[in-house]
């Protein structure tokens, strides 16, 4: 089988672009990793260690300054903040994204609407996102990477802010995806019941080091 | 989108009800109060004109700026799903451009309130350009400097200095002066308000200018959207 994706030697410096200013760190320096379908795996680490970061460059909205990825199937990334558009209703943030994965409009609103129902935000479908609670703005988050069924779905502190029935519906969510051959990487600072999970890794000085 | 979510902001909204009258207003007294003995080209008409060209470039380049600073991330999020940045950004560029033409025809009308123009189609032409080169310089300013204040802050400061020296009412001769962006706008305007005709030359240097910013808006967004590390 495939692996949905294949990363090796990542690695990434941050630093200033203007010299003297700012400091450097390399928060990546040479991390590995597949994944197949079906599987769920977490990787933990401490504040600061390239959690969000090496998520980044799996989603690709940020390029490693070495290394390669080759991703197989769609993507689905639910980022750490709630990047939504502030001034657009819950309604409007699905169909801009649901053009932008080329999905037609019908199948827009009848996924809204599972999601909507899945993860209890039915009755905020016509709020502007900026007036939506940080619980709820996380459940559109989280539903705008579901949405067009990824093969992958890249997921960075995803149950930050549910409450315990959306926490319980999201870990059935998963069981589902998982029964139809996606993956799913859950980063966190800590991973709770890990027997949930086929892999955990820790990311650490800069390296990915599997603990289970 | 771009254009609703615009309008859906309330300070947005009190910026346009409120602040354009009163910046138009201001400018009209101001220019009115000054002594004809010591400015004799200088008129109350002329006034009204500079501040309604002074509402248009601030509104729409604070548009541009802040359509780059506070939606930059999500455009990311929003690049991945199919919209590359290119049409993203060509995107921010037509809202701000639709934005320009209203935030022109609400200042041009309440310039008539004070003052009738001699042709309202050139006005509009000049108002519209002219929003939209500020704009690009918005989205330029937004790009590389990605906060909020200081951002806006050097927005201010440009604006502000290019629409005084754009007001002739300090008469120095200088090559500096002639390549702020408002310089031909401003004269534009005028001969538009109170003469009802364009000087082409003006016009064509507006032009370049316009296509200058757009490409240097269009470097520096590129840059700012591959690259997380920033300039600080």
């Amino acid at each position: 089988m495939q692996n949905l994706i294949e990363v090796e030697g990542i690695t990434k410096t941050y630093s200033s672009n203007l010299p003297f200013f700012g400091r450097e760190e390399e928060v990546l320096k040479g991390v590995d990793i597949k994944m197949e379908g079906g599987k769920i795996i977490g990787i933990v680490g401490e504040n600061g260690s390239g959690k969000s970061t090496l998520m980044k460059i799996l989603a690709g909205v940020m390029k490693p300054d070495s290394g390669s990825i080759e991703r197989n199937g769609r993507i689905g990334w639910c980022p750490q903040e709630k990047l939504l558009y502030d001034r657009l209703t819950v309604d409007e943030t699905f169909t801009l994204f649901g053009l932008g994965y080329d999905m037609e409009r019908w199948n827009i609103r009848k996924v809204e609407k599972e999601l909507a129902e899945r993860f209890g935000f039915e009755e905020y479908l016509d709020y502007q996102v900026d007036k939506l609670s940080e619980g709820v703005k996380q459940k559109v988050n989280l539903s705008i990477a579901l949405m067009h069924d990824p093969d992958l779905l890249l997921l960075d502190e995803p149950y930050e802010g549910f409450d315990w029935n959306t926490y319980l519906n999201f870990w059935e969510m998963t069981e589902d995806l998982i029964a139809n051959e996606k993956s799913i990487v859950v980063i966190s600072h800590f991973v709770n019941e890990r027997e949930r999970f086929d892999s955990i890794y820790e990311l650490e000085d800069g390296l990915l080091r599997k603990e289970k | 989108m771009n254009v609703f979510a615009f309008f859906r902001r309330p300070v947005n909204l009190a910026l346009i009800v409120l602040g354009i009258p009163i910046v138009i207003y201001g400018f009209y007294v101001f220019m009115r109060a000054l002594p004809d003995f010591i400015f004799p080209e200088i008129s109350a008409e002329m006034g009204a004109a500079t501040g309604t060209l002074f509402a248009v470039v601030f509104l729409v380049g604070l548009v541009g700026l802040f359509q780059i600073i506070s939606s930059l991330e999500a455009d990311r999020r929003l690049s991945i799903s199919g919209f590359s940045m290119h049409n993203i950004l060509i995107g921010r560029f037509l809202g701000i451009f639709i934005i320009s033409t209203i935030i022109s025809a609400l200042s041009l009308g309440v310039m008539s309130y004070w003052v009738l123009a001699e042709s309202y189609s050139l006005a509009f032409l000049v108002l519209i350009i002219s929003g939209f080169m500020y704009g690009m310089i918005g989205v330029l300013v937004g790009s590389l400097v990605p906060k909020e204040l200081e951002a806006s802050l050097i927005l201010i400061f440009l604006a502000d200095l290019d629409v005084f020296l754009g007001t002739g009412v300090l008469d120095f001769e200088s090559a500096v002066v002639e390549y702020f962006p408002l310089h031909s706008p401003s004269i534009l305007l005028q001969s538009a308000v109170l003469e009802g005709q364009l000087d082409n030359s003006h016009l064509l240097v507006l032009v370049v200018y316009v296509l200058l910013f757009l490409y240097f808006s269009t470097l520096a967004f590129k840059k700012a959207s591959s690259d997380e590390e920033g300039w600080f």
